[in-house]
């Protein structure tokens, strides 16, 4: 261990996201042990991981457009809709109701980001002129609006109730839909699904907290305190929050392209009022404006199902004759959590890992 | 680079140098190592030895353009920074000698040294201090330059005698580049004997007296660095420079032993942020006044005060252990038992308070300059910090006793350091006498004559007890106070045992000629405005919450428990000082230590109330 930690003698030490060798160990440790897992893993974990990564990736999108920059948005699941859809399109295999390409994952990746992107700049002028509860509404329209196109353009999305399949997984020509055999290992599908997830996690992760300590994350953060302030300190309001929806979109976007494809089919309806409201949830739960709150929301929110039912299972309850059902006992808790975590722990789960942190690290003091 | 151990046989085998031929030949051999860090803007920016070197060179070579020759003087008065040694050391290189200011000396005082010491040149910090020199200019007609190190707000002011410190350096690599060999060719010429620094003593009665430390001295003392009591284990020289360089303790330590031992000196932001200096630098040598290391003990029994039961319960077992520690290393510095109880407690809490209060790393630590009360150095070695204190002077180079951890004795000041001889006059007066010894004070026979004798012997001024082993001082000659019973008394030591209490910031303790002994007592503002906001006492200034009844009771509970570790008379009464002390009010020197008489003038009537 280095003698002194805290000594910084220029400003790319100070502000490295991995100060010391310990937190680079545990890291590395982390990411072996991540590109491990589909090896060790049953396909049922690697599936939940899969999901609470991309989901992850979708609530930092939101975390950056409110958390950050302090913009109310609704509306982040129809971000995640056309970056759904744009994969779908351009990856898909074409029917006699919908039109599809079959491209490589190479080029329907980024543009799927990309054209939700492109949506969220052009929406982004309304929050310029709108704050806080009208921009909250007009987002909430967003939602009803975007319901409405994904129910209507059926040569895109097979219509209401009926659906699409998604995209399909060819990576630089490789057909991987069928999984390869490596050595005694036969990789699925799901298992490249979980590699790409986990490679964009990777990089979409460390994207965020470039954000946080650059210039752009510091004027997000001015914007959020007071935009006003902000006005008078330079920041071009305009300028910064088309930069907020246009990095959100892009993240939502990239999340939806392979959120999809691990079911292999999407229904229009999807992408409701709650599905966007799920993503509040999960960002308010991890911890509004930090870089690990919405990764540990993302995974608490995915593996929620599957431990209340253990528990019901455990405790006999939920079967048959009991007044809810395990989905009407999920969609209970999962709500009680949000009312809790807001009275009683505003940062989320970052802010308890932060103060069980700082609790050792002002060791013996308690600040 | 050497090694610690290397650098210290080097010093053994070829003697100490003067600074500045020290830093030459460092600047040679090991250019790139680095000298200084300095906070600017939350970084540590990094200056080298060959860095340092140059600008030392463009600095002599300006001095001689501006017409300094050997023995002018010129002054430095600002805080502790990378350009206070590197102007300190391009004076001394001339052969010309350096007068350090404190930076809080008022304008008065400021004019009294600038004319006393006839200073011809002075390097000013910053607008504070340039302001205070042109206040005072008409009255130093000797003073025809002053060059300042930080721009900020003097931009505008028109005065010939200013110059900027980037201007002056420009000047001085013309000059250089006309004479490359000017500076290495007149630092041959110093002799040993010749002055190099006139340090103000602070004078707690009438001015200040100027003493002149010689080349000689400071080669002397640096030859002494491996033996010296506070270097033994240290593992790699990394200090931090927050004592005042103008006074003999802080020169000492930052310029002749860090040059010495090639040392990265570290320049804290300001006085107010040492604490967190500390934590970050985390130095391996760490010197102390008892005022920090108060504040640190303080500090750290408060903020335990606001923790978590369970904190405070591993804290309080920690101590247990830590108590048990010091005592048995004060009878066997290697003692086994010792090491199992500090492991513990270091696990506990102490290993992770010592990197908070950025004593990790610290392998050997020194309090000097005035004394401390025991149960705070006993609190240190609890914590596992090998601390011991010192004894020494100005007229002295610092330099007299100190305990090791080989040789400590709680409440004595130690063992003579190398090459000292110490003895007591027939009065308990100490006398010491070594090379390093001071030439006399400056434009003052008189003084000088009081003070050295015909065979070399310095009397200090100090009374105490010598077992020929171990030194104990009892206090200044002159503070003693005599009861009207007849009773001998030593003032500092009472104060000091009351000075432990975090809640005391000051302690005067009267008695000369009275029946009983009382004290005046200043609370520590933050510590006690804490106090009073957790038991809701509402306060609003100083004087509002010292006189407060409650405040008062708290004191007065704290004074008798300091009077249960006192030997001799017990304090009987006290009243609380009305205004914070203050050096500009003239009721501290420049180096924080009360003013006895200045005090009891000004306080006179509440001194009076007490024995009525």
């Amino acid at each position: 261990m280095k003698k002194r930690p805290d000594l910084y003698t220029n400003y790319r030490n100070e502000s490295s996201i991995f100060p010391t060798t310990f937190q680079k160990f545990w890291f590395g440790l982390l990411l072996v042990s991540s590109f491990a897992a589909p090896f060790i893993l049953s396909s049922y974990w690697v599936l939940l991981i899969t999901t609470s990564l991309l989901i992850a990736i979708a609530s930092w999108g939101l975390n950056v457009v409110s958390g950050y920059a302090g913009q109310v948005n609704l509306g982040h699941g129809v971000f995640v809709g056309i970056g759904t859809y744009v994969s779908s399109v351009l990856g898909g295999v074409a029917t006699t109701s919908v039109i599809g390409y079959e491209l490589d994952m190479i080029i329907w990746l980024p543009l799927s980001g990309l054209a939700a992107t492109l949506i969220g700049i052009i929406l982004s002028p309304v929050s310029a002129r709108l704050k806080g509860l009208n921009l909250g509404l007009v987002t909430l329209a967003l939602v009803f609006i975007g319901s409405h196109f994904f129910s209507n353009l059926k040569f895109i999305t097979g219509g209401a109730g009926l659906g699409r399949k998604a995209a399909k997984l060819t990576f630089m020509g490789i057909d991987l839909e069928a999984g390869i055999t490596v050595g005694n290992f036969i990789l699925e599908k799901n298992d490249f699904i979980y590699f790409f997830s986990l490679i964009l996690c990777i990089l979409l992760g460390l994207g965020v907290k470039n954000i946080t300590r650059s210039k752009i994350g510091r004027a997000f953060s001015a914007i959020r305190d007071r935009d006003i302030a902000a006005e008078a300190l330079g920041i071009n309001l305009f300028k910064y929050k088309m930069y907020a929806f246009g990095i959100s979109s892009f993240y939502g976007g990239i999340a939806g392209s392979l959120l999809f494809t691990l079911s292999g089919g999407v229904e229009p309806g999807s992408f409701s009022l709650l599905y966007s409201i799920t993503f509040v949830a999960i960002v308010i739960i991890g911890g509004v404006g930090t870089v690990l709150g919405p990764l540990f929301g993302a995974f608490f929110f995915t593996m929620l199902p599957g431990i209340i039912q253990a528990l019901l299972h455990a405790f006999g309850v939920g079967d048959a004759g009991f007044i809810f059902n395990p989905a009407e006992i999920e969609r209970i808790v999962f709500a009680f959590f949000i009312i809790f975590f807001l009275i009683f722990e505003p940062r989320g789960m970052w802010g308890i890992w932060f103060r069980l942190r700082n609790y050792f690290k002002a060791w013996p003091f308690s600040y | 680079m050497l090694t610690i151990q290397e650098i210290f046989d080097e010093i053994k085998t070829s003697g100490g140098l003067t600074p500045s031929r020290r830093l030459r030949d460092i600047a040679t051999r090991f250019p790139d190592q680095v000298a200084f860090r300095d906070k600017r803007f939350g970084i540590w920016n990094e200056i080298s030895y060959g860095e340092f070197w140059t600008q030392v060179q463009y600095v002599g070579s300006a001095l001689n353009y501006f017409g300094i020759e050997r023995s002018d003087k010129v002054a430095i008065h600002s805080e502790n920074r990378p350009e206070w040694l590197i102007a300190d050391i391009g004076i001394q290189s001339l052969g010309a000698i350096s007068v350090g200011l404190y930076p809080t000396n008022p304008p008065a005082e400021v004019q009294y040294l600038l004319s006393h010491s006839e200073s011809k040149i002075l390097f000013a910090e910053d607008q504070e201090q340039v302001d205070k020199a042109l206040e005072v200019s008409k009255d130093v007609p000797n003073l025809s330059k002053i060059i300042y190190f930080e721009e900020k707000g003097l931009f505008r002011y028109e005065s010939d005698k200013l110059m900027r410190w980037d201007d002056f350096l420009d000047i001085g690599k013309t000059e250089y580049e006309k004479d490359k060999n000017f500076v290495t060719s007149s630092i041959d010429q110093i002799k040993s004997e010749d002055v190099a620094l006139m340090i103000y003593t602070s004078g707690t009665t009438g001015p200040p007296k100027a003493s002149m430390l010689s080349h000689g001295n400071m080669e002397w003392t640096a030859s002494i660095i491996p033996e010296i009591s506070f270097t033994p284990n240290i593992s790699n020289p990394e200090y931090l420079s927050y004592l005042p360089l103008c006074h003999v303790f802080g020169r000492l330590v930052d310029e002749i032993i860090a040059i010495n031992s090639i040392g990265v000196i570290n320049f804290a932001e300001s006085i107010d942020t040492v604490q967190r200096d500390l934590a970050e630098i985390q130095p391996s040598i760490f010197p102390a006044v008892p005022r920090i290391l108060e504040r640190m003990h303080a500090g750290t029994l408060v903020r335990m005060k606001d923790a978590s039961p369970l904190k405070k319960l591993l804290f309080r077992t920690a101590s247990f252990f830590g108590n048990i520690t010091a005592s048995r290393r004060l009878e066997n510095p290697d003692d086994l038992i010792a090491k199992i109880t500090n492991f513990i407690a270091q696990i506990l809490a102490f290993r992770s308070l010592r990197k908070k209060l950025g004593l990790l790393n610290v392998d050997n630590a020194v309090s000097g300059a005035a004394p401390i009360s025991p149960e705070i150095l006993r609190f240190f070695m609890s914590l596992g910090v090998p601390i011991y204190e010192g004894y020494g002077m100005t007229e002295n180079s610092a330099i007299a006793t100190g305990n090791t951890p080989d040789k400590v004795k709680l409440g004595t000041v130690g063992t003579p350091q190398a090459g000292t001889e110490i003895k007591l006059a027939e009065d308990g007066e100490i006398l010491v006498r070594h090379p390093g010894v001071f030439l006399g004070y400056y434009k003052n026979e008189e003084a000088t004559k009081e003070v050295l004798d015909s065979d070399g012997w310095l009397y200090t001024g100090d009374v105490g007890e010598y077992d020929g082993e171990f030194l104990k001082i009892i206090d200044r000659k002159k503070d003693i106070i005599i009861t009207s019973g007849g009773k001998n008394v030593s003032p500092s030591e009472i104060e000091n045992n009351i000075k432990t209490s975090p809640f005391i910031k000051e302690a005067i303790v009267i008695g000369d000629d009275r029946k009983f002994l009382s004290a005046l007592i200043g609370i520590e503002y933050d510590i006690v405005s804490n106090w009073a906001l957790r038991k809701n006492i509402a306060h609003t200034t100083y004087r509002n919450l010292s006189e407060n009844e409650e405040v008062q009771n708290l004191i007065w509970e704290e004074i008798q428990k300091a009077n249960e570790y006192t030997s001799s008379l017990q304090i009987r009464k006290f009243r609380m000082l009305t205004k914070e002390l203050d050096h500009e009010d003239g009721d501290l020197t420049a180096t924080q230590k009360a003013k006895r008489n200045v005090i009891m003038d000004k306080f006179s009537d509440l001194i009076e109330e007490m024995y009525k």
